[in-house]
């Protein structure tokens, strides 16, 4: 009995862009790191989604994160010779991330977010709305 | 008590009355509503309902396909819904998970489906309320 029109579209959308905001908010975090776990430049990491058809078996066509990719294009390098990860010229590899880039997903995110909210909301209002047939 | 055709309606409708307030959704207990329910008059509708005929088995036990089981099991399910709900906000409040989306969502589900029910019943004791209105 599925009450609420859309709904499991939706929430695997805003599950979708949960975990695009965690992974932003990893790059975000990892700005500045130049050491990571294998001795490397922290790497940006980028989501991409993919469309299913829904699991519990609603037939509708929900969304899936399909991998969290590392972006590998080279980060800029600063003077910084103080800095332990300088090499012997003093250079120190920065990560990848774009402060700015990452904003402007940020902002995209939190968007699509807020629309599936809207569909929730306008959804649950049909339902509500339809319930008053008859007053 | 008033016998229409052979369904004892009133029986039925006082049964209905007997559910908890519909407010009171946080306190409702489904073995009260589907014993208030089940205990009702059983009248089996057919699938079709061009050909409605009202077969009236007695007060006791309900046939599968019967309009008091009919009830029961939307009951059941309004019941499952709530108790899915109780479950997703208890996962965000332990920390078990971090969607607080999906108990919303489930929450809302549990609400409309509740809706729903009330106004199934509401239905229900207006129809027993306009037959009672009636000319002797």
């Amino acid at each position: 009995m599925d009450l609420i029109p859309g709904v499991n579209a939706t929430a695997s959308a805003l599950n979708a862009e949960n975990i695009r905001m965690d992974v932003v908010a990893e790059n975000i975090a990892n700005a500045y790191t130049t050491h990571g776990a294998d001795g490397q430049p922290y790497k940006r990491k980028v989501v991409s989604f993919e469309s299913m058809l829904d699991p519990a078996g609603s037939g509708q066509t929900t969304v899936q994160v399909s991998q969290v990719a590392t972006d590998n294009s080279p980060g800029e390098t600063i003077y910084d010779p103080g800095n332990p990860d300088a090499n012997k010229d003093g250079m120190v590899q920065m990560p990848n991330v774009n402060l700015s880039t990452e904003m402007v997903d940020l902002m995209t995110s939190s968007r699509a977010y807020e629309a599936n909210l809207a569909v929730i909301r306008n959804s649950r209002q049909m339902a509500a709305k339809a319930l008053t047939i008859g007053h | 008590m008033l016998p229409i055709g052979s369904v004892d309606i009133s029986s039925l409708i006082g049964n209905v009355e007997r559910l908890p307030a519909a407010k009171d959704a946080a306190a409702l207990d489904p073995d009260s509503l589907t014993q208030a329910l089940g205990t009702a008059a059983g009248v089996s509708p057919t699938a079709d309902a061009g050909s409605y005929t009202p077969a009236v088995t007695g007060a006791s036990g309900a046939q599968p396909g019967s309009f008091s089981q009919v009830l029961e099991n939307a009951v059941q399910e309004v019941d499952s819904k709530l108790k899915a709900a109780d479950t997703e906000k208890g996962k965000v409040l332990t920390g078990e998970t971090g969607n607080v989306h999906q108990a919303m969502i489930a929450v809302q589900e549990a609400n409309v489906a509740f809706s729903l029910m009330v106004e199934v019943r509401n239905k229900l004791v207006d129809s027993y309320q306009e037959l009672m209105r009636m000319q002797v």
